[in-house]
């Protein structure tokens, strides 16, 4: 054989040597174990040492003290002026100013008409009077009194008590707030509000509740709220709009919101049971405070639940 | 014939210049050529996107979808319909057959949709005129962090992308990320109480305030003014500006009411991306993907696109502004070029140095190998001609062994007939020695190129997917064939006749005497116990087949592409908020990984809708170090991806993986609806049904061994807030639903009222209320309705707030609701996985009447061109029978001694998979076709040689086999080898593209080391047997 041809053999074999297969380094990452599902996905349990149980981070659950706020639109509706040595209510609108005159009116006759019933009684009773007299005398006063309550029931039913209005020194104004019917647990008569008028945007006023009405707007779902604050400097006019702030402190069960994920049309918590065991739990929501939400049922102070990686639980629990 | 040979031998150097003429065409050819790295496989495709702010998408589905599927109903030519339904969105795909051209398909669509009964106002429209593999270039505009998101992507809509598009052959550009700018009408709501006015006023007062007029024209004295009124909205002060209503005298203006803020628009994607090269990471960007055009050429295209980026970079584009590359097709093509060259390179190499070995003689080899270089010319021309582009499976299919083997019969047979002529010393000339060799062998020739032809068949019937892949590898090969035959016929006489010299004859070859000797003993052994010989073989071919259907079988081998795509499912219901941080996760863990280059993270959906993914979709694109053999971690990327995949399970449980790589993933989500390797369908009209059976499947398929990222496609149902319309109430107060209505677009929704020009970039003016009023369920629920009466009662008195189950998609699949289980397998063939799925549904689970289940993905392409096969393979075979049966002038034992090669061939090709582990695939299948027409060649060879010394000799039959065959044993053999030689790089080779080859070579390689081995004792054998009995 020649050389070159041994050579060229050679060469061919080696080369066909070269690709020897060198596959066997680094053992592929194994899977972590599945978690297992129990109480028909109630539950989940992750094998006891699973790395992916430090995944999910908990928080327990503490009441906390938190400010509930709302902002509502507010109008002046009147204000008490100082005209002739004798207080004057001013009112934004003529309508409610004519029902409180007319009420004004009422009650003046009212006290008159009282008075007058008390004569005539007295005269009739001593024989001074005759039936008749004493007849009209009680129908006027009736009359006077049916007007004068259809008057206060009209100023009621526009925010105001007509008793409380009379008592108001010269500079208080009232404002008139529709409240919806779900915030009225952030209102309490008496307390002070913050309240503020684009007319003047860098004051901030305070006022109280003086009234909260009796009846509520069945149609609009709104009760009327008046608030009352005294204006020593003359600035703020019926008809002014304003804004308040209602903020109560309030107690709740707190968790942070990133903690609830929604699915099957309802809200669930993922609650740490066991060092390796989650539970899906219903919660029912109240109100949110920034980054937290209040809880108002389904879960206990002391209660760990998951605030990381939440979704990642319900893949697991619920499917993608 | 025989003047044919007499005439080129004439006027030789005549033809030798016309072949150095081809040549040179040949060469300016491949300039030409299209070069990509795969064939486009997408079949022809309309997609139909219409979007509806705000829509869910039961209402979706119900509105759009159904109304555009029926639509369609009559466009013709529609093999499949396929629709899916988000929140939002809906997407309608009608796939077409093979024949339908896609402007006309497009056009057809179009008409039809103008029926489509849609809500007022929403606009359908097509997806681009793109492909599968479209998406050529992705690329991150990169900015220093001071300059905010919303102007990069002004930058992208009004400058980039509209200069993008013109380049040649882009159809597309579609954004990911970044933020649209837009401008916020924020209401107050108390304000809107304080003056009675309802949101709908704001918005008409903002229509009616922004238009630009035109009052044509007036004369002033000669000339002609044109009138214009200008009255359009052209800066955020404007808004605030406009009256909404007048109160006695005093103005309100909608800055009395709202803040007019700039913000974006609440993104639909988040884009992020790390690229170790550039040391970036950004976890929110901005992206472009650049779509080509149905038809065009991604390398050319490619060259547009690049010269525009730096027209962009260089002078457009402010300061500090970048356009950069992250994924670019061209590297994909250079890659599988780079491999096809040097399996090519190595295969030709090879080639020469065996010819030279086993001829001889330097000079014999060199000219049979030139018909290498010369039939791929030819081939360059005839695929310039035809259009066929360049790629890996056009040419890496080219065997140079086949190509070869037609002029190595040819230039042997010279060689020999030189041999014994210059015996004698005044034998006759060299030009009447190669005219006569070139006649004796030149029947045989054609003949065989005809019949690897013809066994091609099969190859050339495939549809869709698969005839896009493997019919371009079959005109490529026939073309070069072709060549060869042109070779071998034509300039092997003519160089011989230059080259050799009458007294030039064989040197005295080691090597082969040896070789010779050993097959003379064999033979003449064989040759006395021919009946026992025959049994032996008979059954080794039983057993081969027999192991032959024991093997798995599998659609394509992995078309690798030098990169990794992940898909992402998260539980559905998650926020894009909360689901930010698990791309920015994902990127980090990958790129922990040396071998990742980059990870680019898609986080939801484009703007314009072609993928319907929600938040809870991610989609991360891994581009990995090339050449594979540089990493330091000396993996695999099959390990690379089961190491990623693991990985990625274990930090993020409960989510969903596939992991699979960007083309095949958009060609086999686009062809059958899922982008894993199979898909289980099941169809039906309740979706809770569906569910409830596609749970049952999941769990049956994920206890299969070999699955892998086993899940239901379709994202379960989520939780929606509801605003169910109290009618009565409604009536009650005089409200109407689409006053109710107005007040959720708008006030929630975001409607867009009106847009806002600044020169040519327009923007959006949505109305929204401010966030506080707006937040919580109770918030919507106490937002004020305005009534007939002037009453403004809260949206709580008039409808009901509820949460409630929705879907969070819809899949249709002609026109029947769809779920889908989809699955991967690791580990295992396709083809018994999806025997072993269907064994199990079909016998654990009963479906309800109308309700039924089918088998896709991948799978149904290989089932598909299964049952092509087993019908064509008979016809092929028949005919190669009956081309056989012309050639040897209708003898039928010489055509039956030729064909018993092929299950000879066949056990060493089953053998060979089974030896390497590959699994039968359509690409094993071309191999065996190429296989079959190899070994009928070297039958046809053998046995018209043997005819022909039978005819001319009186000696005993015996003999004449004996002497017969040990001279033609060596073309034979020489023919043989080279085949195997030529593809053996093929079948080793590991780089990129190197994947398709591999069971194709692998089963030429193997059926060819056993044909060699069995058929040159059997063919002598059986015809031997077959003259013995007559």
């Amino acid at each position: 054989m020649k050389p070159i041809q041994l050579f060229i053999i050679i060469t061919l074999l080696l080369a066909g040597c070269q690709r020897k297969t060198s596959q066997q380094l680094s053992p592929p990452l194994v899977s972590e174990p599945d978690p297992e599902l129990k109480d028909g996905g109630r539950y989940i349990e992750f094998p006891v040492n699973s790395k992916q149980i430090k995944l999910f981070a908990t928080v327990k659950t503490d009441n906390q003290q938190y400010q509930m706020s709302l902002s509502a639109p507010a109008s002046v509706i009147g204000r008490v002026h100082k005209s002739g040595g004798k207080s004057l209510i001013l009112f934004d609108s003529p309508d409610i100013t004519g029902v409180y005159s007319a009420y004004m009116q009422n009650k003046s006759l009212d006290r008159t008409a009282r008075i007058n019933l008390e004569r005539i009684t007295d005269l009739y009773k001593n024989g001074a009077a005759t039936g008749k007299e004493f007849n009209d005398a009680s129908a006027e006063l009736m009359s006077v009194q049916t007007s004068l309550a259809e008057n206060e029931a009209r100023l009621r039913e526009a925010g105001l008590n007509p008793e409380s209005l009379n008592r108001g020194p010269v500079g208080t104004v009232w404002l008139i707030c529709d409240l919806p019917e779900s915030e009225l647990n952030l209102i309490k008569k008496g307390q002070k509000y913050d309240l503020k008028f684009p007319s003047f945007p860098n004051e901030t006023f305070t006022a109280n509740i003086d009234v909260v009405a009796d009846v509520m707007n069945t149609q609009t779902r709104k009760l009327k709220v008046r608030l009352s604050l005294f204006d020593r400097q003359e600035k703020i006019r019926p008809g002014m709009y304003a804004e308040v702030k209602f903020e109560a402190p309030h107690k709740g069960l707190m968790i942070p919101k990133k903690a609830v994920i929604s699915a099957n049309a309802r809200y669930y918590v993922f609650v740490k049971k066991a060092s390796n065991i989650f539970e899906r739990r219903e919660v029912a929501l109240s109100s949110e405070a920034g980054d937290y939400i209040e809880i108002s049922g389904g879960l206990n102070i002391g209660e760990e639940v998951v605030i990381n990686n939440v979704y990642l639980l319900k893949g697991i629990d619920l499917g993608i | 014939m025989k003047r044919f040979i007499q005439f080129i031998i004439k006027n030789r150097a005549v033809v030798l210049l016309g072949a150095l003429l081809l040549a040179a065409i040949g060469v300016w050819a491949w300039f030409q050529l299209d070069i990509e790295a795969y064939p486009d496989i997408s079949d022809t495709e309309v997609g139909v996107i219409t979007q509806l702010n705000g829509l869910p998408a039961e209402e979706v589905e119900q509105q759009v979808t159904i109304p555009v599927e029926r639509a369609l109903n009559t466009v013709p030519g529609v093999i499949s319909k396929r629709s899916r339904s988000i929140f939002g969105l809906s997407n309608v795909t009608l796939t077409f057959n093979d024949k339908t051209d896609i402007y006309r398909a497009r056009q057809l669509v179009l008409e039809k949709l103008k029926d489509a009964e849609l809500p007022d106002g929403v606009e359908p429209v097509l997806t681009p005129m793109t492909m599968a593999m479209g998406e050529i270039f992705r690329y991150v505009i990169d900015a220093p962090d001071s300059v905010p998101l919303t102007y990069l992507r002004e930058l992208q809509d009004y400058v980039i992308i509209p200069k993008l598009l013109q380049a040649e052959g882009v159809v597309d550009v579609s954004n990911f990320g970044g933020l649209e700018r837009q401008f916020q009408v924020v209401i107050k709501p108390i304000q809107l109480e304080k003056y009675n006015l309802k949101v709908q006023d704001i918005s008409d007062a903002i229509t009616a305030n922004n238009k630009n007029t035109g009052g044509n024209y007036i004369r002033i004295g000669s000339s002609q003014m044109n009138i214009r009124g200008i009255g359009r909205i052209a800066k955020a002060e404007d808004i605030g500006n406009i009256v909404i209503d007048n109160r006695d005298g005093v103005p309100i203006l909608i800055k009395d009411v709202a803040n007019v803020e700039i913000g974006n628009f609440p993104p639909n994607g988040i884009l992020g991306y790390s690229d170790r090269s550039r040391g970036v990471s950004k976890n929110m960007s901005i992206e472009g993907i650049v779509l080509l055009k149905k038809f065009e050429n991604p390398s050319h295209t490619m060259v547009n696109v690049y010269e525009k980026v730096n027209e962009l970079n260089n002078e457009i584009l402010p300061k500090g502004v970048k356009i950069n590359t992250f994924y670019d097709r061209t590297e994909l093509v250079q890659l599988t070029i780079e491999t096809v060259a040097k399996t090519l390179m190595e295969g030709m190499l090879v080639v020469l140095l065996v010819l030279t070995l086993l001829l001889g003689n330097w000079k014999a080899a060199t000219i049979s190998a030139l018909a290498i270089p010369f039939s791929l010319l030819f081939a360059f021309i005839c695929m310039y001609l035809t259009g066929i582009p360049a790629n890996l499976l056009s040419l890496g299919a080219i065997d140079f062994g086949i190509i070869v083997d037609a002029s190595v019969v040819m230039v042997e047979a010279i060689f020999r007939n030189l041999g014994s002529a210059s015996r004698f010393d005044n034998g006759p000339g060299i030009q009447t020695v190669v005219i006569r060799s070139s006649r004796e062998i030149q029947r045989q020739i054609l003949f065989t190129v005809v019949i690897i032809i013809v066994a091609l068949l099969p190859m050339f019937t495939l549809q869709r997917v698969e005839g896009r892949l493997f019919s371009p590898m079959a005109w490529t090969l026939s073309f070069a064939i072709l060549g060869s035959l042109l070779y071998s016929l034509t300039l092997v006489p003519i160089l011989a006749s230059y080259i050799f010299k009458t007294n030039s004859s064989e040197h005295k070859n080691v090597v082969w005497s040896v070789v010779q000797k050993g097959y003379q003993l064999i033979l003449q052994r064989a040759l006395t116990i021919p009946k026992t010989v025959m049994v032996v073989a008979s059954v080794v071919v039983v057993l081969g087949i027999w192991g032959g259907t024991k093997l798995g079988s599998e659609f394509l081998p992995e078309l690798d592409e030098g990169c990794i795509w992940v898909r992402v499912f998260l539980p559905s219901g998650i926020s894009l908020e909360s689901a930010r941080q698990y791309p920015e996760l994902i990127r980090k863990e990958l790129m922990k990984y040396d071998e990742v280059k980059g990870v680019m993270t898609q986080h939801g959906r484009t703007d314009d809708g072609q993928d319907p993914f929600g938040p809870n979709r991610i989609e991360a694109m891994v581009q990995l170090k090339q050449p594979y053999d540089s990493w330091a971690s000396k993996r695999t990327k099959k390990e690379l991806v089961l190491q990623i995949k693991n990985r990625l399970e274990n930090i993020m449980p409960g989510a969903d993986f596939t992991i699979t790589q960007p083309i095949i993933d958009m060609v086999t989500e686009n062809a059958t609806g899922s982008s894993s390797d199979l898909a289980i369908f099941i169809n039906g009209r309740n979706l809770d049904t569906l569910r409830h059976y596609s749970e049952k499947i999941l769990a049956i398929a994920r206890k299969i061994s070999g699955a892998s990222e086993t899940a239901i496609e379709q994202e379960n149902k989520q939780t929606q807030l509801v605003v169910e319309i109290n009618r009565e109430a409604a009536a009650r107060y005089g409200v109407n639903v689409s006053d109710i209505n107005a007040v959720l677009e708008m006030a929630i929704g975001g409607l867009p009222v009106s847009s806002l020009w600044e020169e040519e970039r327009r923007f959006d003016i949505i109305l929204r209320y401010n966030r506080e009023s707006r937040n919580t369920p109770e918030q919507i629920g106490s937002i004020i309705i305005p009534t007939k009466t002037g009453l403004r009662i809260p949206l709580s008195q008039v409808a009901t707030i509820k949460l409630a189950e929705a879907q969070s998609i819809i899949c249709r699949s002609d026109e029947e609701r769809q779920i889908t289980v989809k699955t991967n397998i690791r580990g295992r063939d396709q083809g018994s996985f999806a025997k072993e799925v269907r064994e199990k549904i079909d016998k654990q689970i009963k479906l309800p009447a109308n309700y039924s289940y089918s088998l896709g993905g991948q799978f149904e392409n290989l089932q598909r061109s299964q049952s092509r096969f087993a019908f064509i393979v008979p016809i092929t075979l028949l005919l190669i029978f009956v081309i056989l049966l012309i050639f040897f002038k209708y003898k039928f034992k010489y055509a039956f001694i030729v064909m018993a090669n092929i299950p000879f061939s066949i056990i060493g090709g089953v053998g060979a998979l089974y030896l390497r582990h590959i699994n039968f695939s359509i690409s094993a299948g071309v191999g065996f076709v190429s296989l079959a027409g190899v070994c009928v060649m070297a039958g046809v060879l053998w046995v018209s040689y043997l005819n022909r010394l039978n005819r001319k000799s009186k000696i005993p039959l015996k003999e004449v086999v004996l002497n017969g065959s040990l001279v033609q044993f060596r073309p034979i053999f020489l023919v043989m080898l080279i085949a195997i030689i030529g593809l053996l790089p093929a079948a080793l080779n590991t780089g990129v593209g190197s994947d398709v080859q591999r069971p194709l070579a692998t089963v030429i390689v193997g059926g060819l080391i056993s044909s060699l081995l069995i058929t040159i004792i059997t063919t002598p054998i059986l015809y031997l047997l077959s003259h013995k009995e007559n």
